[in-house]
């Protein structure tokens, strides 16, 4: 009785693993049925699709980085001040601790809105921003720094490359800002309290300590916000229109085409922005396995 | 101790000095790929999707003959791309849009109205019809023999796109809009989408302009939608025939050169074989009968 009810536990576990692995996979076939390799061949020489898959790989990994930079300090900060430590260090104070907590249940909350919020209102709430005189200050330094190095082309922020950018950033750093709090988190502080207590400045301990020890988590923070970046459409589309040959990326390319009735070449830029994507978490995979986990996988 | 904390803290200046490098040649690597041209003197067009074909290639035509800088910026529904004109105006946007082609003209007359557009020209016209997927042999002659069956996925636009108003239309002066609510499955966003649901199979019949079904069918290898029947309503058929407009937005930086594309747009041999080529009727008069549906 006992054994078959661990069977029936395992199947019922494995098998809702399994129907939705059977549904992505049925997505798949059911695109590549569509399609042949024909139009993904004639997609891939057309001119179009070429400046959108250069364009998507230039701005999710510069959208990327970005997070990086901003999800790396976030996230720590977070991390160390935690609900526990302020409550700690802050025992003596009831009062501000009250405040405290209530700000950093502020800051946390916020961080998400990029995550929770329709990606049109992240959009539209852009394009409203970049019209506010901060916005159109923004707009003229761009159009003077891309003159000034020669890039004629680009005019300022909105409906312009660096609107593409800017709304991949959005949500991507927010996703991003999760997983880097999350992993440092989950790092235990002791050792670099340690490295404070042998004459390490906070900087030192940081870098030193909290670092090396996030760097896998600083890889799947980084494919998340690249992976985000790439599937990212909504702001897109608002905040920086879908010229082709100008704000182009693989998934106004999608749009694109089934806008013109072309369902063929929508669903032939959709495998491509798949394989795109698979490529990505495959080579992050194996670079955060351990060299036992890879050992295990060859 | 000391030895090691200053390597790390070094490695750590010089990865954030390596992400800077990068990022800095990838922001020029993408800013400086071959775009269309852009400047202050650019129109800037947004375009109905069920025209954006034919309008893509005037474009360029355009560009090459007058050397001209006309940019399709947005393709969506009539409605969508009005919300988002207004939009622009409302926030003082510089980089809107210059020239709206919509498929809605009380869209655009309600535009005027408000003084958010201006400078109307009629491109071309186009007729909904009952459409379905090449090798359907049911016998969906008209739309009350499309309601009668209830086994029947029915797509129609949505009452905000032009398809779905001048479907509603019809359905209203046929006194079946009661049963066409109840009956339909899709309410799409714009005639595209719905085209799309017919071909892919999500839907069994859709209303469809005569035009989309041509420009779906040339995306296509051979035919894979076709008209099954104009919209009988006893001899009225063509009562919601709906035209295509080009119309200059107020906050127009440019309105010389906008003109000037609208002038080619409207004149010239090559826009119109465009547009005829594609599935639209060019060169009649605005039809009188026409009615606001006020959805």
């Amino acid at each position: 009785m006992n054994r078959s009810g661990n069977r029936l536990f395992w199947a019922a576990m494995i098998g809702c693993g399994t129907a939705y692995l059977l549904l992505i996979l049925s997505m798949l076939l059911a695109d590549f049925q569509y399609v042949g390799w024909d139009d993904v061949k004639t997609s891939l020489a057309d001119r179009n699709i070429q400046y959108s898959i250069w364009l998507s790989l230039a701005s999710c990994t510069i959208a990327s980085i970005v997070s990086m930079w901003i999800a790396i300090p976030t996230g720590y900060v977070l991390a160390r001040l935690g609900r526990d430590t302020i409550e700690r260090r802050l025992q003596q104070r009831p009062w501000l601790r009250r405040v405290a907590l209530f700000t950093r249940y502020l800051v946390d909350t916020v961080l998400d809105i990029p995550i929770v919020l329709p990606p049109l209102v992240i959009g539209i709430s852009l394009l409203v921003l970049f019209q506010s005189p901060a916005g159109r200050w923004c707009d003229t330094v761009v159009h003077s720094i891309t003159s000034a190095i020669g890039i004629s082309q680009t005019r300022g922020v909105t409906y312009e490359v660096p609107a593409v950018i800017l709304a991949q950033l959005t949500v991507a750093a927010a996703f991003a800002i999760r997983t880097m709090r999350r992993t440092f988190e989950q790092i235990s502080s002791r050792p670099e309290q340690i490295a404070l207590t042998l004459g390490a400045s906070h900087y030192q301990a940081f870098s030193r300590v909290a670092l090396p020890q996030a760097w896998r988590g600083g890889v799947a923070a980084f494919t998340l916000a690249w992976a985000r970046s790439l599937g990212e459409f909504g702001p897109i589309l608002i905040f920086a229109g879908t010229t082709r040959m100008k704000t182009e990326v693989l998934s106004t390319t999608v749009y694109l085409n089934f806008q013109m009735g072309n369902l063929r070449g929508a669903v032939s830029a959709s495998l491509i922005l798949v394989t795109v994507a698979v490529v990505v978490l495959i080579v992050t995979r194996m670079l955060t396995l351990n060299r036992n986990q890879r050992g295990s996988i060859e | 101790m000391t030895v090691s904390t200053k390597r790390g803290a070094s490695q750590v200046a010089v990865l954030a000095a390596i992400s800077l490098v990068v990022v800095f040649v990838l922001l020029v690597f993408a800013l400086r790929l071959p775009q269309v041209g852009d400047s202050e003197n650019t129109v800037r067009v947004y375009c109905a999707s069920g025209v954006a074909q034919p309008i893509e290639s005037i474009v360029q035509r355009f560009n090459e003959q007058h050397n001209g800088s006309v940019i399709v910026v947005r393709t969506g529904g009539s409605g969508e791309l009005a919300g988002q004109i207004k939009t622009e105006v409302v926030t003082g946007i510089e980089a809107g849009a210059n020239v709206y082609i919509s498929a809605d003209r009380f869209l655009v007359q309600r535009l005027e109205e408000t003084g958010t557009v201006q400078e109307t020209a009629v491109l071309a016209f186009q007729t909904p019809v009952i459409a379905m997927r090449v090798g359907s042999n049911a016998p969906w002659e008209s739309l009350s023999a499309v309601l009668n069956d209830p086994s029947i996925k029915l797509g129609v636009g949505s009452s905000r796109s032009a398809i779905g108003q001048a479907t509603r239309s019809m359905a209203q002066q046929a006194g079946l809009l009661e049963v066409l609510e109840k009956q339909k499955r899709m309410d799409a966003e714009n005639v595209m989408v719905l085209g799309q649901a017919l071909v892919s199979g999500s839907v069994d019949v859709a209303v469809l302009w005569d035009a989309t079904i041509t420009q779906i069918n040339q995306a296509h290898p051979e035919d894979v939608v076709v008209a099954a029947s104009d919209i009988d309503l006893g001899g009225s058929a063509n009562v919601a025939r709906d035209s295509i407009t080009a119309s200059l937005v107020m906050s127009n930086n440019d309105k010389e050169q906008s003109r000037r594309f609208l002038k080619f747009m409207t004149t010239s041999q090559f826009a119109s074989d465009q547009l005829v080529a594609a599935g639209f009727t060019v060169n009649q008069t605005e039809p009188a009968a026409a009615v606001d549906p006020g959805f």
